[in-house]
C-alpha cells in the first residue's frame, strides 16, 4: 500500500518548479493554467523549503537536482491534464466550504487531488489521495441532520428560472412569518404582488445571505442561468400559477397554496446544504450535479436536467433521511454501482417523464394504481402528500 | 508464337531466378498462401503483419546486462568520460543481432502491440554535471507502448523506403508494481514518426544496405515538452537534433538499415540542467534486405514465354484424337508423348498440332498425316501437365487432350544433376522446349531452396519456440502460484469481511432492542448490503463506510432520546407558562425566545431548556447544596428555580420589552410564587425515586454534547452574525478535509481580504483560527482546583492570544470582518487567561499576611462582568466587548482598611499574572477593579457612591456576568455557565450569589447626582483621551446604562414599568448592531439627558 503524499502548501514559485519537474505546462483545462512562470521555474529549489522537505521529491543529487516521485507525478498529472473535476460544496447558514478536486481519470476509478488557490496570498494547496468515498462521507456527515423518517416527500420539476422564482416565494413566506411573529400579528396573509416579491428578492440578493433559498440557489448550480428581470417575474409567476402552485385571484395578487406554505415552513431557513458536481472537463455540461438542502422538515434533492427548449429544468425531490443517506452513500461507491440505480433516482425517473407532458399541459395517462389529486385531478405518485400540480394536501386516504 | 533472341532469353532466365530468390527471402516466415507481389513493390502494413506473424510471435526481453554498448549516444559517453556510471548507461541498448529484443505480437484485440525495452533515464548535461543519473530500465509486464498504426513501404523500382508509425504510450498504473523508488514510467500520449524518400543503396564492401537522404518528421505528443527525437538504425543516428516544438523534423536521414529502429526521445529541463529521455527499440523483423547471394540486383527482362491460348474441345469436329505420355517418370528421364489422329472426312486438310507444357507453348507443327510426337528433355521433378491441341485452321475445329506426368524428385537441389544451366546456356539451339525447361528448373530449384530454408528456419525457430515455451510455462507456474496465494489471501479476507458484517449486524440488532427508535437502521443496513456485497465480493471500504454511517445515525438517535427528555421537562415548564400566560392574559415571549423560535420554527425549544432554565436550575441546586441543603430540599430548589426563572423572565421583561408591557404587582408575584411552589412540590414528589435525576440527565447529555459535534446543529443558538441580521448559528461543516482548505466565495474570503488590508498578520491569525476549527467549548470546566490550577492553553488559544494583543483586531471586529465563531473563540481564550490570572491572584494573596491573616481571607468574591466574559452569549459578538471584573472584600466595613488593601493587592497580582500570561491588558480590554462600594466617605471616581446605584451596579454585574469565589480546598469556582440566564432579584434573596441581597434605603436623592457625576467623569476622561467630541449615540452606548440603574434604584419593587426609551438605551448598550438615528435618536437623547439632568451638549456634539 502506497503511503499518501503529504499535502503541499506552496507559493507560486514553488508551484512553477513543481510544474517543471512534472514535465511541462498545464493543459488547456488545467486549474494550473496561467500559474506557470518560466522565471520562477528556473530558480533553484530552495534548500530546506517546503518543496525540498516534502516527500514529493524522490531525492536530491549533488547538484541540487531533484525529480518528482512517481506518486507526485501522478498527482500533478491530475492537475495538469484533468479529465474529471469534482466540486464539493458544504455549507450552513454561516459559511460555505468549497473544495475543488481533480482526477486524471474518472470520478470512481482514480484518486482525487484537491487544489486550492489563494491568489491574494500567493499560496497554493495541493492535497492528493482523496477518495470518492471520502467525498460521499463528507456529504453524509454534513447532511445527516435533517428529518430521518418523517418530513415532506414530493417531487416536482421546474424550469430553472421558474425554480428561482419559486424559491423567492418560499423566502417571501418565511419573511412574513418572521415579521408577523416580531409584530405579534397572528393574521398572516402570504399574498404578494410581483413588485413586492421582486423587491424582497432584491433585498435578499443584495444581502447575499445564504439563509434564503433564492440567494443559495445560484451557489448550488453555478452553471445554470438564474437571472430574472423584473419585467419577466410576472410571467414566471403566471407559469407557477399555471402549474397550480400559486393562485392568482385578481390581476396583481398571487397566493401560494398550502403545499408551498408547508414547504417554506419545512425548508426555510435550511439547516444545512451541500452539492456535488462531477464534470468531464472537456464537456461543459456533462457529468453529475446534485445539490441537497436540508431543512427542519424536509430533505430536498435538486438535480439539473436539460430541457427540450434549451432551458434547464430543476428536479426538486424531497426524501426522508434514510433515502437521502442511501443516495449519498452510493456516490462514493465504485462505478458498477451507478447512482442511477438508486431508489431516489428510480423515483425521479417517472417524474422526469412527466416533465414533458407537464410542459405541454397534458395529463399523464394513469395506470391502475394511479392516484389523483382530490382538488385538480392530476395524477399522483403513491405516497406523496401534496399534489405536484396544484400543491393541494392529500388526506391519508385521499387521492 | 513469338520468337526471341538468345540474349533476351538469358536475361529473362537470370532475372527470374534472382527475383524468385529475393522474394523467397523477403516473403514472411511461415507464409501461407502467399500471393505473388506486385512487381518490384513490397507493401507491409499492419493487417499483413498480423496475418503473417501469428505463429511466430514471442515475448522476450532484452537482457540489459548482456547488451553491448552502442554508439548512438556518443555525447553522453564522451562527456562523462570514465565515470563508472556512464558505462552502464547505454547498456540497456541491445545491439546483439541474435538478441530479439522486440518482437511483434498480437494484442487482445488483434492489434499489434509492441513489446520492448523502454528505458527512461535522466542525466545532467551542464555545469560539469555528474553525468547520467538514475538510469532506470522498465521491465513491463503489460504493454506500455502500443503501435497504433505501422506502414513501411519499400519501393524497389526506386529503391527507396518510406513509412509512418504512430505509437502511443499508455500509462497503466497497475503495471508498475515492480517499480522501485525513483523510477520513471510515465509515457502517456502519442508520437507519429514519418519518413519518406529514403534511398536504399547496397554496399558491396559491407554487404548491407545503406540509407541515404530522405526526410522525416516526428509529431510528438507524449507527455512533456520533448525537444529531440532521434531515429537510430544500426547504431547510427538518422536525424539531426530537432527543435523545441512538438513537431521535430528529421533531416538527412542516413544510416544503416538494420533490423531494428531505435527511437530516442529527450526532454530537456534547462532549469535543472537535466534531461529526461526515453529510448524505444523497434524491431523490424519482417524486412530483411540482406543479400545472401552477394549479387547486385540487375534490371533484367523477365522471360517472354508464350502462354497457350485456352481452347475448348469441338465435340462435333470431323476428326478425333488420342494422345498419351508416360504417366510416371524417374528423375532424369525425358517426357515422351504421342498423338494419333483419326480423320472422319476426306476434306480435312493439314492440322496444326500444338504441344503445351505446364501452360506454355513448347512446340508447334503442321501435320498432314495421322501421327505426331512430343519429346521434353530433362523435366524438373514434380507434376507436369502436357496438353496437345489439334486445330483445323480451315474450319476452326479444335480437339484437345491433356495428360499429367509425374517426375520423381531429388532430396535437394544440390543432388539434382546440373543439367539446366547447360540447357539454359544453349537455349537458343534447343528452342522453346529448352527455355521452358530452364524456367521450370529455375522455378523448382527456387521452390526447393525456399522449402529447405523454411525447414531450417522452422527447425531453428521450433527450438527457440520450445525454449520460449518452457520459459513461459515456468513463468506461468510462477504467476499461477502467486495468483493462488493471492486468491487464498483474498478468500481469507472475504471471510473476515463477512464475519465483520455478521458481527456488526448482530450488534446493531442488540442495540435496537434497547433503542426501538433506531429500528429503521437495521433496514437501512440491509438495504445497503447489496452495494457493499457485489458480485459475490465484499467491499471492505464500502462496509467500513456503511458502519460509520450507521454509527453516526445511532448517535443522532441517542441525541434525540436525550432531546426528548429535555422536551419532557420543558413541557412541564411550558404548562406553567401557559398558566402564567392565562393569568397575565399575555402572549408575549421574551425577545430572545421569539427570535429563536422564529428562526428555527420551534426547534429553538431544544436549546432553551438546557441553557436557560435547566442550567440555572442545576447551578442553583449546587448552590443550594453548598448552603447546606441536601436531597429533597435541593431538588425542590431546582424545581422552584427552574419555574421561577422562567416566570420571572416574563415578569421582569429582560431585554426588549413587549409592545404593551403589563404592570405586575408584588401581589401577583407572590401569587405566582405560590402556584409555582405547588407545582414544585408535585415535581419533588415525582423526583423522589431519583432526586439526582436532573443532574444525571444534564451530565449524561452533557457528555454527549461533548463528543457529538452535531448537537449544536440540532440546538441552534440565536445570535447576530456577520451576514445581515440575525441568523441561526449552526455547526460549521463537520467534514473538513485535513489540512488547509478554502473557506471561500461567500463572505469569508472577502472578509479575510478586507482584514488583510487592515493588518496582514491579523488576517493570517484569523485564518489560522478557522483552520484550527475555531472551537468554543460550551462546557468549559468552571472549577479550578489545586490539582488543576489553571486552564491549559491550546494552539488555538495561542493564536487567539495574538489576536487580542493586536490593536487592529478590535477594529476588524467593529467592522464586522471577524466571523462570529472566531470572536467567540478569542473571547473564550481571553476568559481562560483572565480566569487563570484570578486564580493566580488568589493563590498569591494566600501567602501575604495582612493584619495577621492571609490577604485572601479578606476577599469575598470576584464579580466578572462585561459581555466579553461570556463567549457564547449572542451579544458577545458583533462588537468588541470588554472583560471587566471587580474584586470585592468580605465586609464593607473593612473598606479603606484591610479589605480595601486586599482588593488592591488582588488587583495588582491579577494584572501581574495577566502580563506574565502574555496578554496586554489595555489592548485586550481586560480590567480588574478593586471593589464597588457605596461609601460617601471614600468617593471614588470609578464607582457609584450612592448605595442604591452601587447595588444595581452589582446586580447588573451579578446577573449578566459571572462570579469567581474561593473554594475551601483552595480552588476557584467560576459559577456561571456562559449562557446562564441572569439571576433575578427574588431568586437572589434565596439562592443568590452566596449571600442575601443587601438591604438599602429605596429612594435616595443622591442617586441621580451620583450617576451624573460618574457620567461626566467618564465622558470627560474619554474626550481628553481621544481629543475629540463624542457623539450622542456613543454616549448612550457607553453611559446610557446609568439611567435604568437610577430608575431601578428609585422604582424597584413599586410595580412600575421602566420607561420605553430605556429599553432603547439598554439595547444600544448590549447590541452593537443596533442603531438609532434621526428623530428617534433625538427623542432618546432628550429623554436621557433630561432624566439624568445632563446637558444636551454632553460629549461636545449633542
Amino acid at each position: 500500500m502506497k503511503a499518501a503524499l503529504q499535502p503541499l502548501n506552496i507559493n507560486g514559485q514553488e508551484l512553477s518548479q513543481l510544474l517543471l519537474l512534472a514535465g511541462g505546462k498545464p493543459g488547456a483545462v488545467s486549474p494550473l493554467q496561467g500559474l506557470f512562470s518560466e522565471d520562477d521555474a528556473a530558480m533553484r529549489i530552495q534548500p530546506g523549503g517546503v518543496l525540498e522537505k516534502s516527500d514529493w521529491l524522490d531525492g536530491q543529487g549533488q547538484q541540487g537536482i531533484s525529480s518528482l516521485s512517481v506518486q507526485a507525478r501522478l498527482a500533478m498529472r491530475a492537475l495538469q491534464h484533468p479529465k474529471t473535476s469534482v466540486q464539493l460544496v458544504l455549507g450552513d447558514l454561516q459559511e460555505i466550504l468549497v473544495t475543488e478536486m481533480y482526477s486524471a481519470g474518472g470520478f470512481q476509478d482514480d484518486e482525487l487531488v484537491i487544489f486550492t488557490e489563494r491568489k491574494a496570498e500567493n499560496r497554493y494547496v495541493i492535497r492528493p489521495g482523496v477518495s470518492p468515498g471520502q467525498v460521499s462521507d463528507a456529504l453524509l456527515e454534513h447532511l445527516m441532520i435533517g428529518p430521518r423518517l418523517d418530513g415532506l416527500e414530493f417531487a416536482l420539476p421546474l424550469p430553472s428560472k421558474a425554480a428561482l422564482v419559486f424559491c423567492c416565494v418560499l423566502d417571501w413566506i418565511h419573511t412574513l412569518r418572521l415579521l408577523s411573529k416580531l409584530q405579534n400579528d397572528r393574521q398572516i396573509s402570504f399574498a404578494f404582488t410581483p413588485q413586492a416579491l421582486w423587491q424582497r428578492a432584491m433585498e435578499i440578493q443584495m444581502g447575499d445571505d445564504l439563509m434564503w433559498l433564492s440567494a443559495l440557489l445560484p451557489y448550488l448550480f453555478p452553471n445554470l442561468e438564474f437571472t430574472v428581470s423584473e419585467e419577466k417575474i410576472s410571467g414566471l409567476l403566471d407559469e407557477l400559477a399555471g402549474m397550480g402552485y400559486l393562485d392568482k385571484r385578481n390581476d396583481d395578487l398571487y397566493y401560494p397554496n398550502d403545499f408551498v406554505i408547508s414547504l417554506a415552513d419545512a425548508l426555510v431557513p435550511m439547516l444545512s446544504f451541500g452539492s456535488c458536481a462531477i464534470r468531464q472537463m472537456e464537456e461543459e455540461l456533462t457529468g453529475f450535479h446534485l445539490a441537497f438542502v436540508v431543512g427542519v422538515g424536509t430533505n430536498l434533492v435538486l438535480e439539473a436536467a436539460p430541457g427540450t427548449d434549451g432551458q434547464h429544468w430543476l428536479q426538486l425531490t424531497a426524501v426522508n433521511g434514510i433515502e437521502l443517506s442511501k443516495l449519498l452513500f452510493r456516490i462514493g461507491l465504485p462505478e458498477d454501482s451507478e447512482i442511477e440505480e438508486t431508489p431516489i433516482q428510480e423515483e425521479m425517473a417517472p417524474v422526469k417523464e412527466e416533465m414533458a407532458p407537464a410542459r405541454e399541459e397534458k395529463t399523464p395517462v394513469s395506470a391502475e394504481k394511479q392516484r389523483f389529486c382530490t382538488k385538480c385531478g392530476a395524477a399522483m405518485r403513491p405516497g406523496v402528500k401534496f399534489c405536484t400540480k396544484c400543491g393541494h394536501q392529500q388526506s391519508e386516504r385521499g387521492g | 508464337m513469338k520468337k526471341r533472341g538468345l540474349g533476351v532469353l538469358r536475361c529473362c532466365a537470370v532475372s527470374a531466378i534472382l527475383f524468385t530468390l529475393i522474394w523467397g527471402i523477403i516473403q514472411p516466415v511461415s507464409a501461407g498462401p502467399v500471393e505473388r507481389p506486385e512487381q518490384g513493390r513490397i507493401v507491409v502494413d499492419v493487417p499483413d503483419v498480423t496475418q503473417y506473424y501469428h505463429q511466430d510471435a514471442k515475448k522476450e526481453w532484452s537482457d540489459n546486462n548482456q547488451s553491448t554498448v552502442v554508439d548512438y549516444a556518443p555525447d553522453i559517453e564522451q562527456e562523462n568520460g570514465s565515470q563508472n556510471t556512464v558505462a552502464a548507461v547505454p547498456a540497456y541498448i541491445a545491439n546483439d543481432q541474435s538478441d530479439d529484443i522486440i518482437v511483434l505480437d498480437y494484442g487482445p484485440d488483434d492489434g499489434v502491440i509492441l513489446y520492448g525495452s523502454l528505458t527512461w533515464y535522466n542525466f545532467s548535461d551542464g555545469g560539469g554535471g555528474d553525468g547520467v543519473r538514475y538510469p532506470h530500465d522498465l521491465r513491463l509486464q503489460h504493454p506500455e507502448i502500443e503501435i497504433e498504426t505501422l506502414l513501411l513501404e519499400i519501393d524497389f523500382n526506386q529503391m527507396s523506403m518510406s513509412g509512418t508509425m504512430k505509437i502511443s504510450g499508455v500509462d497503466d498504473g497497475s503495471s508498475h508494481s515492480n517499480l522501485s523508488e525513483g523510477e520513471h514510467y510515465y509515457a502517456a500520449g502519442t508520437a507519429v514518426i514519418s519518413f519518406q524518400d529514403v534511398s536504399l543503396v547496397w554496399e558491396d564492401e559491407y554487404e548491407r544496405w545503406r540509407l541515404e537522404g530522405g526526410s522525416g518528421e516526428a509529431q510528438i505528443a507524449l507527455e512533456g515538452s520533448y525537444y529531440r527525437i532521434s531515429l537510430v538504425s544500426g547504431g547510427t543516428d538518422l536525424s539531426d537534433e530537432g527543435s523545441t516544438s512538438g513537431s521535430v523534423p528529421l533531416r538527412n536521414i542516413s544510416g544503416i538499415l538494420d533490423d531494428k529502429l531505435i527511437l530516442e526521445i529527450d526532454h530537456h529541463c534547462p532549469a535543472v540542467e537535466e534531461s529526461l529521455g526515453a529510448i524505444l527499440e523497434i524491431h523490424t523483423p519482417q524486412i530483411n534486405l540482406s543479400n545472401p547471394q552477394g549479387e547486385q540486383p540487375q534490371q533484367e527482362e523477365q522471360p517472354q514465354l508464350e502462354e497457350a491460348p485456352d481452347l475448348s474441345d469441338s465435340l462435333n469436329a470431323p476428326f478425333s484424337i488420342s494422345a498419351g505420355c508416360d504417366a510416371s517418370l524417374a528423375s532424369g528421364q525425358d517426357i515422351d508423348c504421342s498423338l494419333n489422329i483419326q480423320r472422319n472426312s476426306e476434306d480435312i486438310g493439314p492440322l496444326t498440332v500444338v504441344w503445351i507444357m505446364d501452360g506454355y507453348v513448347a512446340s508447334e507443327e503442321q501435320v498432314l498425316g495421322d501421327y505426331s510426337s512430343f519429346h521434353f528433355p530433362n523435366p524438373p521433378p514434380g507434376t507436369h501437365t502436357v496438353q496437345v491441341q489439334v486445330v483445323d485452321n480451315t474450319t476452326g475445329n479444335v480437339r484437345v487432350a491433356a495428360m499429367d506426368v509425374e517426375v520423381g524428385g531429388f532430396a535437394s537441389p544440390d543432388e539434382a544433376p546440373d543439367r539446366i544451366p547447360a540447357g539454359a546456356q544453349t537455349a537458343s539451339a534447343m528452342g522453346t522446349t529448352a527455355l521452358i525447361g530452364a524456367w521450370l528448373w529455375a522455378e523448382w530449384m527456387a521452390a526447393k531452396a525456399n522449402s529447405l530454408t523454411d525447414e531450417r528456419r522452422d527447425a531453428k525457430e521450433a527450438k527457440e519456440r520450445q525454449a520460449w515455451y518452457e520459459n513461459q510455462m515456468a513463468r506461468n507456474d510462477e504467476v499461477r502460484a502467486r495468483q493462488q496465494a493471492r486468491q487464498r489471501e483474498e478468500e481469507a479476507n472475504q471471510n473476515a469481511l463477512e464475519g465483520e458484517w455478521k458481527r456488526y449486524r448482530g450488534g446493531l440488532l442488540e442495540t435496537v432492542k434497547k433503542h426501538e427508535k433506531s429500528k429503521h437502521l437495521v433496514d437501512l443496513l440491509d438495504d445497503l448490503q447489496e452495494v457493499v456485497y457485489r458480485d459475490g465480493k465484499w467491499d471492505a471500504d464500502g462496509l467500513q463506510r456503511l458502519e460509520r454511517m450507521i454509527n453516526s445515525r445511532l448517535v443522532l438517535d441517542r441525541e434525540d432520546e436525550a432531546r426528548a427528555e429535555w422536551e419532557r421537562v420543558w413541557d412541564f415548564n411550558k404548562r406553567q407558562e401557559a398558566e402564567v400566560n392565562s393569568i397575565l392574559r399575555s402572549h408575549k415571549m421574551s425577545a430572545l425566545e421569539v427570535g429563536a423560535d422564529l428562526l428555527t420554527l420551534g426547534a429553538s425549544n431544544l436549546i432553551f431548556m438546557p441553557t436557560k432554565a435547566f442550567i440555572s436550575a442545576i447551578y442553583a441546586r449546587r448552590r443550594a447544596m453548598m448552603l447546606g441543603k441536601t436531597g429533597t430540599d435541593a431538588a425542590g430548589s431546582v424545581i422552584k428555580e427552574a419555574g421561577l426563572s422562567l416566570l420571572l423572565d416574563y415578569i421582569s421583561g429582560k431585554g426588549p420589552r413587549p409592545a404593551t408591557p403589563k404592570v405586575i404587582g408584588k401581589a401577583t408575584i407572590k401569587y405566582l410564587e405560590k402556584r409555582i411552589n405547588v407545582r414544585a412540590e408535585r415535581g419533588i414528589a415525582a423526583l423522589q425515586d431519583d432526586p439526582e435525576m436532573p443532574v444525571h440527565l444534564w451530565q449524561g447529555t452533557g457528555e454527549k454534547l461533548g463528543v457529538v459535534p452535531k448537537l449544536a446543529a440540532k440546538l441552534p443558538v440565536v445570535k447576530s452574525s456577520w451576514g445581515n441580521g440575525a441568523q441561526t448559528n449552526l455547526a460549521s461543516p463537520v467534514y473538513r478535509p485535513p489540512g488547509n482548505n478554502a473557506l471561500m466565495r461567500v463572505g469569508m474570503e472577502n472578509g479575510l481580504d478586507r482584514i488583510s488590508q487592515i493588518d496582514t498578520g491579523l488576517a493570517d491569525n484569523v485564518r489560522r483560527i478557522l483552520d484550527e476549527g475555531a472551537q468554543v467549548d460550551p462546557h468549559i470546566n468552571n472549577v479550578l482546583s489545586p490539582g488543576n490550577p489553571s486552564y491549559t492553553l491550546t494552539p488555538q488559544d495561542e493564536i487567539a492570544r495574538n489576536l487580542i494583543n493586536n490593536a487592529s483586531y478590535k477594529e476588524a471586529v467593529q467592522d464586522g470582518l471577524v466571523p462570529n465563531r472566531v470572536q467567540q473563540a478569542v473571547y473564550q481564550t481571553r476568559d481562560k487567561v483572565a480566569r487563570n490570572a484570578a486564580a493566580e491572584a488568589f493563590r498569591a494573596l494566600d501567602n501575604i499576611d495582612l493584619n495577621g491573616q492571609s490577604a485572601s481571607s479578606y476577599l469575598k468574591n470576584v464579580t466578572v462582568t462585561g459581555t466579553g466574559a461570556r463567549p457564547l452569549n449572542p451579544q458577545a459578538v458583533g462588537g468588541y466587548a470588554d472583560w471587566d471584573a471587580t474584586v470585592i472584600a468580605q465586609d464593607s466595613n473593612l473598606v479603606g482598611s484591610a479589605g480595601r488593601q486586599a482588593e488592591e493587592l488582588f488587583k495588582a497580582h491579577f494584572d501581574d499574572a495577566l502580563r506574565q500570561a502574555g496578554v496586554n491588558a489595555d489592548t485586550a480590554e481586560v480590567s480588574m477593579f478593586s471593589g464597588v462600594h457605596a461609601s460617601p466617605d471614600v468617593p471614588v471616581s470609578v464607582g457609584y457612591n450612592s448605595e442604591g446605584l452601587a447595588h444595581w451596579h452589582k446586580m447588573d454585574m451579578a446577573c449578566e456576568g459571572q462570579s469567581a469565589v474561593r473554594l475551601e480546598d483552595g480552588g476557584v469556582m467560576f459559577n456561571a455557565h456562559p449562557d446562564a440566564a441572569p439571576m433575578q432579584e427574588t431568586l437572589m434573596k434565596e439562592f443568590g450569589q452566596m449571600e442575601a441581597a443587601p438591604r438599602f434605603q429605596t429612594v435616595s436623592g443622591d442617586v441621580t447626582a451620583d450617576a451624573r457625576r460618574l457620567v461626566h467623569c467618564h465622558v470627560n476622561a474619554q474626550i481628553s483621551e481621544t481629543g475629540g467630541p463624542i457623539d450622542p449615540l456613543a454616549v448612550l452606548r457607553q453611559e446610557g446604562k446609568h439611567a435604568p440603574r437610577v430608575w431601578k434604584a428609585s422604582n424597584a419593587g413599586s410595580g412600575a414599568d421602566m420607561p420605553g426609551w430605556m429599553d432603547d438605551v439598554m439595547r444600544l448598550k448590549n447590541d452593537p448592531n443596533y442603531y438609532l438615528s434621526g428623530d428617534k435618536l433625538e427623542e432618546v437623547w432628550k429623554n436621557y439627558t433630561e432624566y439624568m439632568g445632563l446637558p444636551p451638549n454632553l460629549g461636545g456634539e449633542g
